[in-house]
């Protein structure tokens, strides 16, 4: 098994005051990030993720709990002396230094020789693609290249440990696809353990090992993005990470479940006649033309067209159905009012507990 | 009920934000400013607005010249990107200010106001403050406040970039709806083209102060004028490739070794810069259908829904999505690419 | 690195326990004689010989608690062990230097119970010298030091030092002579303790009387004090609004001498507003002259009372309200008042219903401010009060006139202290820490508003005149100092400068002879020595204030905000009384002009200080502290350099203020450390106005310089941003 870099053990941080009836930030978090992984913290607003975060960095104190790098016991410990790098989301670059100085920071307090601040610098500075922005001041660049002379910063130390916090939120959306990926490709190159920290869960899906999504303060599931997605455990994480149906069925048989009139061969493992709460994503509908009144056929109520990919409201039974096709330059689209039959492949199907 | 810019120019002292655009908003529908930031569009709606004044140029809303009357004159409402919900007032008492500042009666305005936040699902908060509400509430809130003067344009600046990504689907969802509901004439700003996409009826896509198409999300999409937006809606994995005329519609477009013949396309013949669409692009394991184009793979990435390929080939580096995720193809293998010739833009056509 | 601070400090305390005089030195140390009387003179003796040789056995614990702190240093123990003995042993020391410092003084025992409990006492002490300061130091730090190796303050010693030092520093030079002074209200004139006295002196008529409502006679202190305090509230806020209104909402062509115009007043001793304003509407004054010239009209001395000090009040504090205000009207979001106007209301509805509420707890503030620099102010009601009397000039007379009552003058700064912390706690109550200024984030770029028309021209008819006003009162100043006697005889001199700046030339090199030159070399001396002071405790404070976590830290910042609400009679009053006698003697020394200085200017370089550390983002302090930077580095590298503009301004502010600070030093000045300000009411007083102006005048174009000089010195730093313009709109 791969060494355990960052340890959090039944973490708990109380607010300082009641919100909205709550009263812990953060309840009984207990984590692992193995050695060079990166691994997401992904949930809504309040979850507690940033809290999370800013304790593994030493911002804050965890009430309950122990946090430990590489082995060692930080729970008390300062920032400063955490061994850690941090990338802010608006990015905390020091107005009145320029980049080279603002990256050369770390170097200077921990009183190294000219000659290796240069080298150093300027090596990282090329890593993240800003060689000659050396004598530029942040407030002349643009939010993306803020973003990078952050990042080089943060490592240009060697930490052992770097840290995100939603680095990417301040900036346009198609930035935020180029910058994940250079931040995906970095961590990759140097190896280094990351937590990153973000309410976007395509891009928690786009650059994790592992992702933890967290709920009014507690993780609710931990694991792979395919895990996630596809083995949901609650409702939550089924709502929360991509877009899903939630189907009710009723139990038939051992082998048989009733959805919205169709019969499917799915095995539950539940007794028969009870219900049975049925993930089915979005792009696993299979959409075919088909008469009125045939069965196991809905009604489009709206589509939309998103370029790569057309989405259909769908009228099902009682239910309403999100379906979605990314093959709008093959197959026909339908059109609004227009019946359409629903295939569900029992493969494709995930039963929540 | 329509908004018609005629070569409006605004200049901050000698550079001009918006360098002479014209264009016309049809009643009861929802047109989308788009473009990345600093393209002019944030200051082409505040013009809409009366925020500001053009430099140049002439604005009429519902068929009344607007140009130089003052936010305070026109019968237009905005939601902000921050919201804008005054601190010191109860969320009531935001949804009825306007009602007041029109001369409506008292009683009657707080009657409307109720009703204007029954319409956003508002009902029961009127007596909060706008800071004891959470994100999407606060928008609603703001929504609610423009709508409930039924003006004749209601703007729209980046209303959900304060929201969680999550929410953000959900309120632009809600926002369509109303917008349908209700037939409203709309302006809206983003810089997502994937937001603009799926509200809109109609998208302009600025650049640089200047108008760079307008069209439906389809006809942007399917038929981009430049590479800046080939590149800008959606992924445009550009190529270099030749064109050579078959008959009065169809030409063959070469990539690399392979040829697809593209029907319905005014391209002129000889090189040109082509767009291939990753959902266009069937990836099959080598060798693969005759025409297909040869390729490695040099990256694959999970997305939940899709996986998302970096394939080499002889034409460029290419991005292609796949549906199948099952069995993803590792790094290094040897892939035959087959295009949907529909997917296949001969760009700046 | 914990370990090894502990001990340096332990050993720079036996330093100061055997290697300097215990007891203060008449002739300081410069002269270098108490070396050779280390062990042997009674006076030079260091502390350790003190007790040994010369029988002050009541030392011996402080020493015991050093040595103990030595022996915890030097141990090997885990750190959290080490932090808890040295910080009891350390705290134990303190208690013991406290209780040792207090309970023997002068003349044996201070304290009757004391004589009762140990019997008479041969042996006294005299004032705290270096060596005691030194092992007191040593004392703090080591406290410090352990309750950082405890873990509080986030283990960092550097922040533990510094709350230490900020806590000591209030405690000893504001909290206890406040204290001092209170309890004398309690006391005879012997120093024993009848508390019905106080119950006495506070009922006098002289305060409480309401006579005026029903004519015959004045109203007491209490009431006139109050009400000068609402009239000058209200009436400086106002003026203050219409300036920052004038200043950042309309395209005012003048806005910059307009600025210059409201500041001038903070750089001028408060009193000379008064005196301008004798020079115009007193007895020999202009108006008065040209009535009885032209009208044969006889002249008044209305300006005399009341109306004098309420005109000069307003005109000394308008500025002060000003510069609150300018911060409010600015932090009013545009996006609002955009937002406002897209809602049908045209500027004048915007104005009232959205601009003026969001400013409500801005405009309580400023009012709060001239609240208290109206019952604090002494120079304006001294010069102009005539029979109108306030507390401040009340508690003056009882010190200085016959009387020489120091209970009634406790009581009635008793009194005074209660209505400050009254409209202060009144302000808290209503308004609280609720802020409706927002700090600019995502999508809040919108355009200031300007103003509606009718606002703009209230507000151009009320500031304008006004300052003119001003304009013509300091033109009057100016000029006045120029004529043989005002009122009399108009002929152009420069006799008063030369009776004031005289500089003679003779074989031994240059006098300087002028009457004024020994109180203003020794003010600004002691002012450049002030001002770094205050403004880099200030600063510390704001930075603990603002930027660290910790228990107490409510108190801390109640007890700095207690220093701006009490007036400056008090304080000196207070000061004169606490460092009169042991432990700390330094009544009539030019240290204790400067510390009076220090303590009394500090809550500004704090609220300065505070403003603008809050302007600076949380997150750069965090990224220097996960690039290994530790708290002082953080401070040096990464917030001072932000802070510069806010430094000038405390250095600024502290060297003025210092300069013109009168109610505190009045009680304070010798023959020796004399100060301009005193120096120029004394003539007021005594009727010399053409020297009191020239000299006021000098004073002015000091201060300029010094602020011209501060600005070259330490400077500002452009961050690129750009200032919002207000754009020409048409219709």
């Amino acid at each position: 098994m791969a060494k355990v870099s960052i340890r959090l053990s039944g973490v708990s941080k109380r607010f300082d005051h009641t919100v909205k009836g709550e009263v812990y930030a953060v309840r009984d978090v207990t984590l692992a990030v193995a050695e060079g992984e990166l691994l997401t913290l992904l949930g809504p607003s309040g979850c507690g993720k940033s809290t999370t975060l800013r304790m593994i960095a030493g911002f804050e104190e965890p009430d309950a709990g122990t946090i430990s790098i590489d082995g060692k016991d930080v729970t008390h410990v300062l920032p400063n002396r955490r061994g850690i790098g941090f990338v802010f989301q608006n990015y905390a670059l020091f107005p009145h230094l320029s980049v080279f100085e603002n990256v050369a920071y770390a170097l200077r307090v921990q009183g190294k020789d000219e000659a290796s601040i240069k080298r150093d610098v300027t090596g990282v500075l090329g890593l993240v693609g800003l060689a000659n922005y050396e004598r530029q001041q942040p407030h002349q660049m643009s939010g993306g290249e803020q973003q990078r002379v952050a990042l080089a910063r943060a490592v240009v130390f060697q930490p052992k440990v770097l840290l995100f916090d939603e680095p990417l939120s301040n900036l346009d959306a198609k930035l935020r696809v180029e910058m994940r990926e250079q931040i995906r490709s970095l961590q990759k190159r140097i190896g280094i353990t990351t937590v990153y920290v973000t309410h976007d869960q395509e891009e928690a899906m786009a650059i994790s090992d592992r992702i933890a999504v967290m709920e009014r303060g507690q993780i609710v599931q931990d694991g792979t993005a395919p895990d996630l997605y596809y083995k949901p455990k609650t409702e939550f994480v089924a709502r929360f990470i991509g877009r899903t149906n939630l189907l009710d069925g009723r139990v038939l048989s051992a082998g048989e479940v009733e959805v919205e009139g169709q019969r499917l061969p799915l095995s539950t493992g539940r007794p028969v006649g009870s219900t049975v709460r049925l993930v089915v994503r979005p792009e696993m509908i299979d959409l075919a033309a088909a008469n009125p009144g045939e069965p196991g056929t809905g009604r489009v109520l709206q589509r939309t067209f998103l370029g790569e990919k057309t989405d259909y409201d769908i009228q099902f039974g009682n239910t309403r159905i999100q379906a979605c096709r990314s093959d709008a330059f093959r197959g026909a689209a339908f059109d609004v009012g227009a019946p359409v039959r629903l295939k569900f492949d029992p493969a494709n199907i995930h039963l929540l507990a | 009920m329509s908004v018609r810019f005629t070569n409006v120019v605004k200049r901050y002292g000698a550079t001009p934000a918006v360098a002479g655009i014209s264009f016309i908003v049809e009643s009861g529908t929802l047109v989308t400013l788009l473009g990345p930031s600093g393209c002019g569009k944030t200051t082409t709606l505040r013009m809409i607005a009366g925020l500001e004044l053009p430099s140049e140029g002439r604005i009429e809303i519902a068929g009344r010249d607007v140009t130089n009357l003052s936010a305070t004159e026109r019968d237009v409402s905005m939601v902000f990107q921050s919201y804008a919900l005054f601190p010191h007032m109860s969320v009531l008492e935001n949804v009825a200010y306007g009602l007041r500042r029109s001369g409506v009666a008292g009683a009657e305005a707080t009657q409307r106001a109720l009703e204007g936040l029954a319409q956003v699902g508002l009902e029961g908060y009127g007596q909060r403050q706008p800071s004891e509400l959470s994100g999407g509430q606060q928008q609603r809130v703001a929504v609610a406040r423009a709508l409930v003067l039924k003006p004749s344009v209601l703007l729209f600046d980046e209303p959900l970039s304060n929201l969680d990504a999550r929410l953000r689907r959900q309120m632009r969802e809600e926002i369509r709806e109303l917008q349908q509901r209700l037939s409203l004439t709309v302006v809206y700003v983003t810089h997502d083209q994937q937001e603009a996409m799926a509200v809109s009826d109609r998208i302009i896509v600025m650049n640089a102060g200047r108008i760079e198409q307008e069209g439906s999300p389809r006809d942007l999409y399917e038929r981009p004028a430049t590479p800046f937006l080939a590149r800008f809606m959606g992924e445009s994995n550009p190529a270099k490739g030749q064109v050579r005329r078959l008959d009065r519609a169809r030409v063959i477009v070469r990539l690399g070794s392979t040829e697809i013949e593209v029907g319905d396309s005014s391209a002129k013949e000889g090189a040109a810069t082509v767009a291939v669409r990753p959902e266009a692009i069937t990836v099959e394991a080598a060798p693969g259908p005759a025409n297909a184009l040869p390729g490695t793979i040099a990256k694959a990435s999970y997305l939940g829904t899709h996986m998302e390929y970096s394939i080499d080939t002889a034409a460029g580096t290419l991005f292609a999505t796949c549906p199948r995720v099952e069995r993803p193809l590792p790094v290094g293998a040897s892939v035959a690419l087959v295009l949907a010739p529909r997917g296949v833009i001969v760009v700046g056509v | 690195m914990n370990g090894r601070a502990a001990l340096l400090w332990s050993l720079a305390g036996l330093l100061g326990a055997m290697a300097l005089p215990w007891y203060a030195l008449q002739e300081g140390l410069g002269t270098g004689a108490w070396l050779s009387g280390l062990w042997s003179s009674e006076d030079y003796a260091d502390g350790v010989a003190q007790m040994a040789v010369h029988g002050r056995w009541w030392l011996a614990p402080v020493f015991a608690a050093l040595l103990w702190c030595l022996v915890i240093a030097v141990l090997p123990l885990k750190a959290e062990r080490r932090g808890m003995l040295l910080a009891g042993g350390a705290a134990a020391g303190i208690v013991l230097f406290g209780l040792q410092a207090f309970a023997v003084g002068l003349r044996g025992w201070t304290a009757g119970w004391l004589v009762a409990l140990f019997g008479e006492m041969e042996q006294h002490q005299v004032g705290i010298g270096a060596g005691a300061t030194l092992v007191l130091t040593a004392l703090l730090s080591l406290l410090a030091i352990g309750l950082a190796l405890r873990g509080a303050f986030g283990g960092d010693g550097f922040v533990a030092g510094a709350m230490t030092a900020v806590t000591a520093s209030i405690l000893l030079f504001t909290a206890w002579p406040i204290l001092h002074i209170l309890a004398q209200a309690f006391q005879n004139g012997d120093g024993a303790w009848q508390p019905l006295l106080a119950v006495q002196r506070l009922a006098e008529a002289k305060i409480w009387s309401l006579r005026c409502l029903w004519g015959g006679g004045g109203c007491g202190v209490f009431w006139n004090t109050l009400v000068l305090a609402l009239c000058c509230g209200i009436g400086s806020t106002a003026l203050g609004l219409a300036f920052a209104l004038i200043a950042t909402r309309t395209d005012f062509r003048f806005k910059k001498t307009l600025r210059v115009l409201t500041v001038l007043p903070i750089i001028t001793p408060p009193f000379v507003i008064g005196l301008a304003l004798i020079l115009v509407f007193g007895r020999s004054g202009l108006v008065n002259q040209f009535l009885d010239w032209g009208f044969g009209v006889a002249s008044t001395r209305w300006i005399y009372g009341f109306p004098g000090v309420f005109l000069a009040q307003l005109f000394a504090f308008t500025p002060v309200a000003f510069l609150v205000l300018i911060g409010v009207v600015e932090g009013v979001s545009p996006t609002l008042e955009e937002a406002s106007q897209t809602l049908r209301a045209n500027r004048w509805d915007t104005f009232v219903t959205v601009s003026l509420p969001l400013m409500r707890p801005g405009l309580a503030n400023a009012f709060l401010v001239g609240f208290i620099e109206s019952i604090a102010d002494f120079g304006n009601p001294i010069v102009l009060g005539g029979d109108f009397g306030v507390l401040s000039t009340e508690i003056y007379f009882a010190v200085v006139g016959a009387q020489l009552d120091y209970g009634r003058a406790a009581a009635l700064a008793l009194v005074l202290l209660s209505l400050a912390l009254g409209a202060f706690f009144l302000q808290r109550l209503v308004v609280g820490t609720r802020s409706y200024a927002t700090i600019s984030g995502k999508g809040d770029s919108g355009l200031p508003t300007p103003l509606p028309k009718a606002a703009r021209r209230a507000a151009q008819w009320v500031a304008l005149p006004w300052a003119g006003f001003t304009m013509i009162l300091y033109g009057f100043v100016f000029v006045g100092g120029f004529v043989k006697i005002w009122g009399r005889d108009y002929t152009p001199t420069l006799g008063h400068y030369a009776k004031a700046f005289a500089i003679e030339r003779t074989p031994e090199g240059l006098i300087w002879s002028g009457a004024a030159w020994n109180s203003f070399w020794t003010t600004v001396e002691l002012a450049a020595i002030a001002a770094p002071i205050t403004a880099g405790l200030g600063l510390l404070a704001a930075w603990l204030m603002v930027r660290q976590r910790f228990a107490g830290r409510g108190a801390l910042e109640f007890a700095t905000m207690l220093s701006f609400a009490v007036p400056g009679t008090v304080i000196g009053v207070a000061y004169v009384f606490a460092f009169n006698v042991p432990p700390l003697e330094i009544t009539g020394t030019a240290m204790i002009i400067v510390l009076c200085f220090v303590f009394r200017n500090m809550t500004v370089g704090l609220r300065a200080g505070m403003a603008a550390m809050s302007q600076i983002d949380r997150s750069l302090d965090e990224a220097s502290a996960t690039l290994r930077g530790r708290a002082p580095q953080t401070l040096f590298y990464v917030v001072m350099p932000l802070l510069r503009p806010a430094i000038v301004g405390a250095l600024v502010y502290g060297f003025v203020r210092a300069v013109t600070t009168v109610s505190a030093v009045v009680f304070l000045v010798t023959a020796e450390y004399d100060l301009a300000t005193t120096y120029i009411i004394l003539r007021v007083i005594n009727g010399d106005y053409g020297l009191a102006i020239a000299y006021s005048c000098a004073l002015i174009v000091l201060m300029l310089a010094a602020i011209v000089l501060i600005q070259l010195l330490v400077g500002s730093r452009r961050l690129g941003r750009r200032a919002p313009l207000i754009q020409g709109v048409r219709a």
